[in-house]
Order: structure tokens, then C-alpha cells, then sequence
């Protein structure tokens, strides 16, 4: 049971990491980015065709691999989100719902015959015991990484005149606007950080989900449950989120199987928004009358 | 109220389902081929479904990436009573689609709780969900699991059997037939434009005595009973079901097909699911190059065409200058009758009322927006409601209509004075900012205003042909012209849509109107319309009114008395003179806060 739990929180930092990128997209576009978990497949894929065909080392080809997904998101953004994007934010999330059944098909080509691939991880083994228990390595590394992601993130927001920006344009895209900041460019680079943390996250998944087109299709539900039960707007709710999310699943999955873990995320999800319709951390939006 | 929604649904859509609908029935004369004649009518199976989705996601403004299950539900429901129970088929059916549309109140119930992207999500998961129990094990003695079921056929009289060929064409045909016309004619009664009127905004569907949650939950219930319907057609001829049939694919499938075809417009959405099912098989690619062609298509669709194939059809007709024979064959209207003015609204006034409102409290959280308000509208007065900005006028109103419940306090109607009332004792309101709705003509937004009357005008034998008549007469008393009622909503310019919301606010003849700066943006030969409108309407029927405005000098010319509100209290209450005249109001006006009224 102990072990569950320790997976369910390991594998729910991941959730809760994921809904970050997603969360910070949304704050700053509206935009509900169906497409993350295709992005993170791609991060993974990526890294693997690098480190196999290209013989680079694991951390050189993840790093490369990362900043190719930013450059995709990017292109996404431009190719498909800024294109007539006087429209409203549900329009919009439905676009990326296409580029998800895009991304499917051509990874389902790229990767074809022989899916899944194992890939190791990119990080050093350091598992130890501790009381008895074996803690795997990503159990350790997971936190390291999530609070070095998360702060690196914070310290951009707090410190840096794009991250004031982006601040501006995740309270009031409109008023930001007005104020002359270049939404377009900032929603740009929205995309590209989102992108790109959501490769990181796809290339820590990779060791245990192994590497298939659909590796990320079920997770993307997990993520956006954590995301709508942490507020959808709120970055913490979402790390929150993704974690308590990870915890209810390793545990039902241990006691009982993967469907009725399904279900129980299902269940939580639903009864958390039924007392609290905007999520734990999630912000009343009033109507103007 | 800046809520906006994916697309714009139309009106008067039966003429094209109608053109749809004979050629699929022409169709089913070509030699098209045994596999071919198969995709078609499936296609038409899955336009029952997407026709059902249009009413959700185009009328109603919701995505759903969910309705796959509940065609999976009536596939899996009907094949299960009819193989394992052995109920006959049609009975089977009808069983299946009847718990699809219990099931699907139960589970709306909890689901629309959610709004929007929250909803959408809901959705996804649904199907998650539902193909998980499909193939899991957890069901697998009914579903077969990832194997799958055999599907019973259908065979009448010994010899049709309508499992196969041109009789299955037929039935998928005439099924699709009725659901499609059916939902055209919808489009255009009642039920239609409540779904146009809950998209626009929960507040002024509430406003106008229309439960937005129950418009919500009976559109999905209807949505996914139809989707239960198709799962019974698909399983008629498929054959053989398993649960990736039903799965995300199938919902984003599901739904794309409505927005290819065009969202909000019936005819687009059979059209869209008859070419996607039947097209793919078409092109001759491999699966994978398939899908990415599919993929790349949809992609292009949501990106550029808001109004998908309907719009863009829609667009060329008026092209080639048929758009006008089209829309006047669309909409049959009944000629001006002559004596409309408003003399037709003062003549069946309600008993002029009263209100009083007394120790009203109200708070946002930290927020007091207002501090034990008390004040008197006499019956048949023209009373002024002003303040700063922040003032608290607006929550008062909201209050008082009734969309906020105060913290403290009591609001009530009386009719001190007046004839005993005939049980109608109403109050209704307009909106500060646009509150019309954008798809919806001038016309239907009005009588949009006699929702709440309903009933009453039901038992009138001449209700039908009142309602447009007395929203006609509402729209010329306030200034607004014959030539301008058929425009949508969305193509007002401000003052004019204040000058709608107005004839929607009196057309149901209220016993106290309540104007939220009915003036704002307007110029001043438009602000003298409204003042000879309130003038009229209060002199010919004693209607009591109460008005928010910034403009003092047309408060003076309007009103009889006024309440000047400050910071969520009475500053000051009696005639308009007085109250405009004295030092503490105008000190207020300037900015200043009197003494012992801050918090």
C-alpha cells in the first residue's frame, strides 16, 4: 500500500507538472490545449530518434529534443492558433483538438512498426531504501525536478519584464492589450514554453509508459482532471491538482484494476466540482450585467 | 456580458433539410454499389446522432466530445436485450433508447453543473469512461469485451430484411427524415429559441423566466437520446459492434462532422456525417495517410470555416441572388395588421403595482455593495434610481428582478391603490450592456418578453398570432421599424438594441418595468424616443417604472421621484426636484462622500 502510494504521488508530480504547462497556456490564451499530451509524445519520440539515430548521449538528446518540441509548439501557434484568432476561446480549444488527431497520425507514422520502445531514463539511477522500502530513483527525482521547473518558471514571472508581461496578460489579456502589450508575440511564447514543458514531462514518462503514438491519450484525461479540480486557473491548484489525481489512481489501481481507477478519478472529479463548481483553487467569473 | 460561443446558429433551416433530405432519398435510386449504398445509409444513421449534437453544440453553444457513448449505449443496449434477453428487436430498441435518455438525465444532471471548457472536458471523460467499460472486464459477460458482439438483423414479413441493402437505406432514411424535419420546425418554435436565448447569457434567460439549467439539461437529454437512436441504426446493419466504434475517435468524429457541415443549421451536420463516413472509404490511401488527410481536412475547417459547409453554401445562393426568394420562402410572415401601437400593449396592462424594498443587504464576499437599503416606488410612478458609479444601482436591480438573492431584507410587489390584480403581478427589466440575442431576429427577441406569459396566452385562442403581433406593436412604440424586425440581433447597432431590450421588457405588459441606463450611448433625439415612450406607456396604463440614468436632465423631464443611492445606502428620497436639488445630492454627484455615509 505504501508502495502505491509513493508511485501514485511520483507518477501524480508528473500529472501536476503537465498541468502546469497546460494552466499557464490557458491563463494566458484561453485556451485549453487538447493537443499537450500529443506534444509530450512528441518530446519523447524525439529524444529517442535523436539518441538512437543520431547517437547523441541520453541528456544531450533529451535537451535537443525539448527545444525541437518548443520549436513545434511554436509552429503550431503560428500555423493554426494565430490564423483568424478573432474568434472565441471555445473555437479555439476545438482547433487544438485537431491539431491532437494531427499530432496522433503523423507520430503513428513516424514511430510505426514495433511500437512500444523502451527508453531509459535520462536521469542517474539513485534509488535507495529507506525503512525497509525500495524507493525507485524517479521518486526522488520527480520533486527535484518539479521544483526546479516550478521555480524556474516563478522566477521568470516575478523577475523578468516578459515575465511581467505574461503576468499582465494572464489577469487581463484585454486591459494587456490595450496597454500595448504584444499579446500575439507573448501567446507565442506561451506556446513555446508550454510545448517544451510538456517534453519534459513526456521524456520522464518515457521509461515507464514506454514510447508509442498513444503513449500520453490516457494521461491527458488524468492531467486535465487534476487541472479542472485544482480551478483551471490557478497554477498551484493545478500541481495540487495532478497530484491528488496520481494519488487516487495508484491506489484504486492497486486495490482493484485499471478500469475502476478510471472510474474513481471519474467519481472524484465529478464530486469535486459539484461542491466546488469552480474547482478548489479556481476563481468565481462573474457576469456583467 | 461578453460570454461568446463557438459558431452562429440559424433560423429557418428547413427549406435546406428539406433539399437534403430528397436527394438522400433520390441517392438511394443510383446505382451506387452494394458498399457504397452501405456507407450512405450508416452515414444517414450517424446524421441522427450529429442532428442531436447540433441542437447541443450549434443552438446551445456547448462542444461535447462525449455523444459516442451514448450511441455506443444504444448500439450495445439494444444489440445486449435483443441477443441475450431475446426482446424483439424493435422493442429492444426503443428499451434501449428509453434508458439512454434515463441514463442521460442522471448523468446531465451532474455533468452540466459544469460549464463550458469544465463541460467539455466532463464530456471526454464520459466516453473514457465508457469505452473502458466496454472493453474492460468488469462488463465483459454482456459486452464481449474487445471482441465484440454480433448484431441481430431485422427482417419483416419473412422476406424484408432490414438489416441489409436498399430497405436498410430506407429505414436509416425515413428515421433521419423525421428527426431532421422535426428538428427544423423546433428550430423555429419556442424550444429553438430558448436554446439560442441560454447561449447568449444565463442572466437574461433568467430575466425573462427561463430556467437556463432545465433549457441545458433537456437539450442534452434530447442530444443524447437521438444519439441512442443512431447506435440502434448503426447496430441494425452493422453487423458486428466493438467498443472502439464508440470511442474518442468516434466522439471528436461525431462532432466534427457537425462542425464541417456547420454548426446550428440541421441541414449542415446530416450533410457533414453522410461525407465523412461515406468519403474516407473513397480516397484511395493507405489507413495511416488516411488520417492524417482526415486530421489535416478538420484542422482546415476549424480554422476557416466558422459557418462549415452550410455557411458556405449559404453564401453563394446569396452570391447568385437567389438568397432573397430563399429567406422570404424560408420565413412566411403575416402582413402588419395596421392597428398596432402601443395602445395594443397599454390595453392588456396588469394592475399598476408597487415596490417596496426594505433593509436590503447584499455582499460579494468582503465586498458590501449594499447596506440596508429601504425605499418605496409607488404604484404608477415614474421613479429614478441614481448614484455614482459603484453606487450599488445595478446589484438594487438585481435584486429586485430577482437574478441575486439579498443577504437581508425584503423585496415585494403590491398593488395598494389599484383594481385587485388578475393574479399577474409582474416585474420586468432590461440590461445595461447588449443583452440581446445575437441569433435570434429583433423580432423573436421580443417575443422572447411573453415567454413568462405563456400559459395565459395558451389559454387566449388567438395566443399564436398574438405573440408576433404584440412583439410588432412593442417594437414600433418604441421606434423601432418594420424594415428592421427580421434583422439578426447581432447586426444592431448599441442604441438601437436598447431600444429592443426596451420593447422586450413592456411587451408582456408588466406591472412595474425596471430600466437599467436605458439611456447610456444614446444620442439625444433617441433618449427623447425613450422618454416619450415611458411618458406614454406610464400615463395610458399607470405602468410603475423604475429607471437607472446618468443623465439628470432627463431624469428631471421623466421621472416623479427619485432615490439617490452612495456607496450601497439611501442618500436621499423623495421628488425628483427636491432630491436633485438639495446640497447633499450634488456633493455625491461631484465625488465627494457625505459624512456618516462611508463604511
Amino acid at each position: 500500500m505504501t508502495s502505491a502510494i509513493i508511485t501514485g504521488i511520483t507518477v501524480g508530480l508528473l500529472y501536476g507538472l503537465m498541468g502546469f504547462a497546460i494552466v499557464a497556456l490557458f491563463k494566458m490564451t484561453g485556451v485549453a490545449n487538447f493537443a499537450a499530451g500529443t506534444t509530450a509524445t512528441l518530446g519523447a519520440t524525439l529524444a529517442l530518434k535523436l539518441s538512437d539515430q543520431a547517437n547523441l548521449n541520453a541528456l544531450a538528446a533529451s535537451a535537443l529534443a525539448i527545444l525541437l518540441t518548443a520549436g513545434a509548439g511554436l509552429m503550431a501557434y503560428l500555423l493554426v492558433m494565430r490564423v483568424r484568432d478573432d474568434v472565441d476561446h471555445l473555437s479555439l480549444t476545438v482547433r487544438t483538438v485537431g491539431l491532437f488527431l494531427l499530432g496522433q497520425a503523423l507520430l503513428e507514422i513516424w514511430l510505426g512498426q514495433g511500437q512500444p520502445f523502451a527508453f531509459g531514463s535520462v536521469l542517474p539511477d539513485i534509488s535507495t531504501t529507506a525503512a525497509g522500502l525500495a524507493i525507485p530513483s524517479s521518486t526522488l527525482w520527480f520533486p527535484l525536478v518539479a521544483v526546479a521547473v516550478i521555480g524556474a518558471f516563478g522566477l521568470i514571472f516575478s523577475h523578468t519584464r516578459i515575465g511581467l508581461l505574461m503576468r499582465g496578460l494572464a489577469a487581463d489579456a484585454d486591459t494587456a492589450g490595450l496597454l500595448g502589450a504584444r499579446t500575439r508575440l507573448l501567446a507565442a511564447v506561451a506556446w513555446s514554453l508550454s510545448s517544451g514543458l510538456a517534453a519534459v514531462v513526456g521524456i520522464l514518462a518515457a521509461p515507464s509508459r514506454l514510447i508509442s503514438s498513444d503513449m500520453m491519450t490516457s494521461w491527458l484525461l488524468y492531467v486535465f482532471a487534476g487541472v479542472v479540480i485544482g480551478g483551471m486557473t490557478s497554477l498551484a491548484g493545478a500541481v495540487i491538482g495532478g497530484v491528488g489525481v496520481g494519488l487516487v489512481q495508484g491506489v484504486t489501481y492497486q486495490l482493484a484494476s485499471d478500469e475502476v481507477a478510471l472510474l474513481a478519478v471519474f467519481a472524484v472529479f465529478l464530486l469535486t466540482l459539484l461542491v466546488r463548481p469552480h474547482g478548489l483553487f479556481g476563481a468565481m467569473v462573474g457576469e456583467r450585467l | 456580458m461578453s460570454a461568446k460561443h463557438i459558431g452562429r446558429a440559424h433560423g429557418s433551416v428547413w427549406p435546406a433539410c428539406l433539399v437534403v433530405m430528397v436527394a438522400l432519398a433520390l441517392a438511394g435510386l443510383l446505382p451506387l454499389g452494394p458498399s457504397l449504398l452501405f456507407l450512405v445509409a450508416t452515414g444517414m444513421a450517424w446524421a441522427v446522432a450529429a442532428v442531436g449534437l447540433d441542437a447541443f453544440s450549434g443552438y446551445l453553444g456547448q462542444p461535447s466530445f462525449g455523444h459516442a457513448a451514448f450511441i455506443g449505449a444504444g448500439a450495445y443496449g439494444s444489440t445486449i436485450l435483443a441477443g441475450r434477453l431475446h426482446w424483439s428487436l424493435p422493442v429492444a430498441m426503443l428499451g434501449a433508447v428509453v434508458a439512454v435518455a434515463g441514463l442521460s438525465a442522471l448523468i446531465g444532471s451532474v455533468l452540466l453543473r459544469l460549464k463550458e471548457f469544465g463541460l467539455v472536458l466532463g464530456t471526454f471523460f464520459l466516453t473514457f469512461v465508457s469505452t473502458s467499460l466496454l472493453s474492460g472486464t468488469l462488463l465483459a459477460e454482456w459486452t464481449g469485451a474487445a471482441s465484440g458482439l454480433q448484431t441481430p438483423q431485422l427482417v419483416l414479413a419473412g422476406s424484408i430484411n432490414l438489416s441489409d441493402g436498399v430497405a436498410y437505406y430506407y429505414t436509416c432514411w425515413a428515421v433521419l427524415a423525421i428527426v431532421a424535419l422535426m428538428s427544423a420546425a423546433l428550430v423555429d418554435a419556442t424550444p429553438g429559441r430558448l436554446l439560442r436565448l441560454v447561449k447568449r447569457s444565463d442572466a437574461v434567460a433568467r430575466s425573462l423566466a427561463v430556467n437556463p439549467d432545465r433549457v441545458r439539461l433537456a437539450t442534452f437529454v434530447w442530444s443524447a437520446t437521438l444519439a441512442a437512436g443512431a447506435g440502434c441504426l448503426i447496430s441494425l446493419g452493422a453487423g458486428y459492434i466493438s467498443p472502439e466504434n464508440f470511442g474518442v475517435q468516434a466522439s471528436i468524429m461525431l462532432f466534427a462532422m457537425v462542425a464541417v457541415g456547420g454548426l446550428g443549421s440541421i441541414a449542415g451536420p446530416v450533410v457533414g456525417a453522410v461525407a465523412l463516413t461515406a468519403l474516407p472509404s473513397q480516397l484511395q490511401f493507405a489507413q495511416t495517410g488516411q488520417q492524417v488527410l482526415f486530421a489535416s481536412l478538420l484542422l482546415i475547417v476549424f480554422v476557416a470555416g466558422r459557418g462549415g459547409l452550410y455557411g458556405a453554401a449559404n453564401s453563394l445562393i446569396h452570391q447568385f441572388g437567389l438568397g432573397l426568394r430563399w429567406t422570404r420562402l424560408a420565413s412566411r410572415r403575416p402582413a402588419l395588421s395596421g392597428a398596432e401601437d402601443i395602445d395594443i400593449i397599454t390595453g392588456d396592462a396588469a394592475a399598476p403595482a408597487g415596490l417596496d424594498v426594505e433593509g436590503v443587504s447584499l455582499s460579494y464576499g468582503g465586498v458590501h455593495a449594499l447596506k440596508g437599503v429601504t425605499f418605496s416606488v409607488e404604484p404608477g410612478s415614474v421613479h429614478a434610481l441614481v448614484g455614482p458609479n459603484g453606487a450599488g444601482k445595478t446589484s438594487l436591480l438585481n435584486c429586485v428582478s430577482g437574478l441575486e438573492s439579498p443577504q437581508s431584507g425584503s423585496i415585494s410587489l403590491n398593488n395598494r391603490g389599484g383594481p385587485e390584480s388578475d393574479g399577474r403581478c409582474t416585474l420586468h427589466r432590461t440590461f445595461q450592456h447588449q443583452a440581446l440575442v445575437p441569433d435570434l431576429t429583433v423580432l423573436e427577441n421580443v417575443a422572447l418578453g411573453l415567454y413568462r406569459d405563456r400559459g395565459r396566452l395558451r389559454r387566449d385562442r388567438s395566443g399564436a398570432k398574438i405573440v408576433p403581433a404584440r412583439a410588432r406593436a412593442a417594437l414600433i412604440a418604441v421606434g423601432v421599424p418594420p424594415a428592421r424586425h427580421h434583422l439578426a440581433g447581432s447586426e444592431l447597432s448599441m442604441a438601437e438594441s436598447k431600444l429592443v431590450d426596451l420593447a422586450r421588457g413592456l411587451v408582456g405588459s408588466p406591472a412595474v418595468l425596471v430600466l437599467d441606463e436605458p439611456t447610456a450611448g444614446l444620442s439625444a433625439e433617441e433618449m427623447g424616443t425613450i422618454s416619450d415612450v415611458i411618458t406614454h406607456l406610464n400615463r395610458r396604463s399607470g405602468l410603475t417604472i423604475l429607471v437607472v440614468s446618468h443623465h439628470v436632465g432627463w431624469i428631471r423631464t421623466v421621472t416623479h421621484r427619485a432615490t439617490v443611492l452612495v456607496a450601497g445606502k439611501v442618500l436621499a428620497d423623495g421628488t425628483t426636484e427636491d432630491v436633485l436639488a438639495s446640497e447633499e445630492t450634488r456633493r455625491a454627484f461631484l465625488g465627494e462622500v457625505p459624512d456618516g455615509v462611508a463604511s
